[in-house]
C-alpha cells in the first residue's frame, strides 16, 4: 500500500516535471539557433567587407559550399584568401550549418541594398587631323 | 539607539547624520552605488554613440574610395580614346575601306597613322566598343595593323590584334559628333564628343538577413500564428 502511494506520488512529480523539462530544452534550442543567426549575420558581413566586388545574392541557406565558404576551407572559391570568418566542425563542413532542429540556416542576401548610382564622365575631343591623309 | 541609526529620515544615503567621527571631514569620502551606474550608464551611451558614428564614416569612406577609383578609371579610359581620336585620319584620296573611320553609340573605330618603324605608311586601326551595355557593360579596346601601301589607294591587310577590357560597369557609352554620326565614314568630324556613364556597385553589408526556420522548417511570416522562425531582423 505504501509501496503504492510512493510510486503515485513519483509519478504524479515526474508528470509534472517533464514538460518543464521539454520546454526549457525548447528554450535553449531556440536560444541557441538565436545566437548562431546573428554569429552568422556578423561572418557574412565580415565577409562583404573583405570581399566588396562579391555578390551574394544567389547564396540562400548554409549548405556545405557556403559553409566551407565562410570556414576558409581550402578550394572553397571566391575565398580566395582563405580566411575563416567562422569556425565550424567537420560535421558543419561536410553536411552544412544545421540550426538545432536539423534544418538548414537561410540567407537572404540583397545583390543591391542602395540603388546602384551612376557617374557620368563626359569629354569632347577635336579631331585635329580632320583634313584628310593624303598618300 | 536613535543616536546609532545610520540611515535617518533626510539622509539616503547615510551620510550627513553619521556619528561616527573617527574621519575628519567624511562627508563625501566615496561613490554610492548609486553613482556609479549612472556613471556607468552615461558611459555606455556615449561608447554606443561613439561606435554607431564609428560604423557610419567606414561606410562612408569605403563608398567615396568607391567612387574615387571609378573616376580615376573612367578618366583615364577617356583619356586613351582622346588620344587615339585626335590622331585620326581618313584617306581621301582613295576613299579606302579599309581606312575609314566609323561613329556611332557604343562604339568608336578611327585610323591613326604609325610613325617610324620599317615599313612606310602603315596603320594602326583602333576600336572601342561597348560590349552589352547594361549592368555589366564592358568598354573592350582592339588594335589592328594595316600594312604599307604598295601604291595609291592599295593597302596591305588588316591584321587585328587581342581584344582587352579596359573598365567595367559601363552602363551607356555615348559618342555624338556634328550632325549624324552616318556622315562620318570616308571624312572625320570636326569633334567628337564621349560620355561614359559607370554603374557604382551599391553599399555592401547591408540589408544581410539571416534566419532558421524553427521547429516546423517551413518559412512563417511575422504574425502567423504558427510562427517560430528565428530572424536577424525584425518586421
Amino acid at each position: 500500500m505504501e509501496i503504492m502511494v510512493v510510486l503515485i506520488v513519483i509519478s504524479i512529480l515526474v508528470g509534472l516535471l517533464f514538460p518543464a523539462v521539454l520546454r526549457a530544452r525548447e528554450k535553449a534550442r531556440i536560444n541557441r539557433a538565436r545566437s548562431e543567426v546573428f554569429e552568422l549575420q556578423k561572418a557574412w558581413k565580415l565577409f562583404s567587407m573583405s570581399y566588396p566586388d562579391e555578390d551574394l545574392s544567389s547564396y540562400s541557406e548554409m549548405n556545405t559550399a557556403e559553409t566551407q565558404l565562410l570556414a576558409g576551407a581550402a578550394g572553397s572559391g571566391v575565398n580566395s584568401n582563405g580566411i575563416a570568418f567562422m569556425e565550424f566542425n567537420q560535421e558543419q563542413l561536410g553536411n552544412g550549418f544545421k540550426d538545432p532542429w536539423g534544418g538548414l540556416y537561410k540567407l537572404e542576401f540583397p545583390s543591391s541594398t542602395l540603388p546602384p548610382t551612376e557617374w557620368s564622365f563626359q569629354s569632347r575631343v577635336q579631331c585635329v587631323n580632320m583634313q584628310r591623309y593624303k598618300y | 539607539m536613535r543616536k546609532h541609526k545610520i540611515s535617518d529620515s533626510g539622509s539616503r544615503f547615510g551620510i550627513q547624520h553619521s556619528t561616527v567621527h573617527t574621519l575628519p571631514f567624511t562627508s563625501q569620502a566615496g561613490f554610492t552605488l548609486l553613482e556609479i551606474l549612472v556613471a556607468m550608464g552615461i558611459l555606455m551611451l556615449i561608447v554606443l554613440m561613439m561606435a554607431t558614428l564609428f560604423h557610419a564614416s567606414t561606410t562612408a569612406w569605403t563608398n567615396g574610395l568607391r567612387q574615387t577609383e571609378m573616376s580615376i578609371q573612367a578618366r583615364s579610359v577617356i583619356s586613351l580614346i582622346q588620344r587615339d581620336l585626335s590622331q585620326a585620319v581618313v584617306d581621301g584620296a582613295s576613299a579606302n575601306s579599309l581606312l575609314e573611320c566609323e561613329f556611332s553609340d557604343n562604339k568608336i573605330e578611327v585610323c591613326t597613322p604609325v610613325v617610324g618603324g620599317s615599313t612606310n605608311r602603315a596603320f594602326r586601326r583602333v576600336k572601342y566598343e561597348c560590349q552589352s551595355p547594361g549592368a555589366n557593360g564592358v568598354i573592350t579596346r582592339r588594335e589592328g595593323l594595316i600594312s604599307a601601301a604598295n601604291s595609291v589607294g592599295d593597302y596591305g591587310s588588316l591584321v587585328w590584334g587581342t581584344e582587352s577590357d579596359l573598365i567595367g560597369n559601363v552602363e551607356t557609352f555615348e559618342v555624338t559628333v556634328p550632325g549624324n554620326v552616318g556622315d562620318y565614314t570616308t571624312n572625320l568630324p570636326t569633334w567628337v564628343g564621349i560620355k561614359l556613364t559607370l554603374t557604382q556597385t551599391a553599399e555592401s553589408g547591408v540589408g544581410f538577413k539571416v534566419s532558421s526556420l524553427g521547429r516546423n522548417g517551413v518559412v512563417d511570416n511575422f504574425g502567423d500564428s504558427d510562427d517560430d522562425d528565428i530572424r536577424t531582423w525584425r518586421e
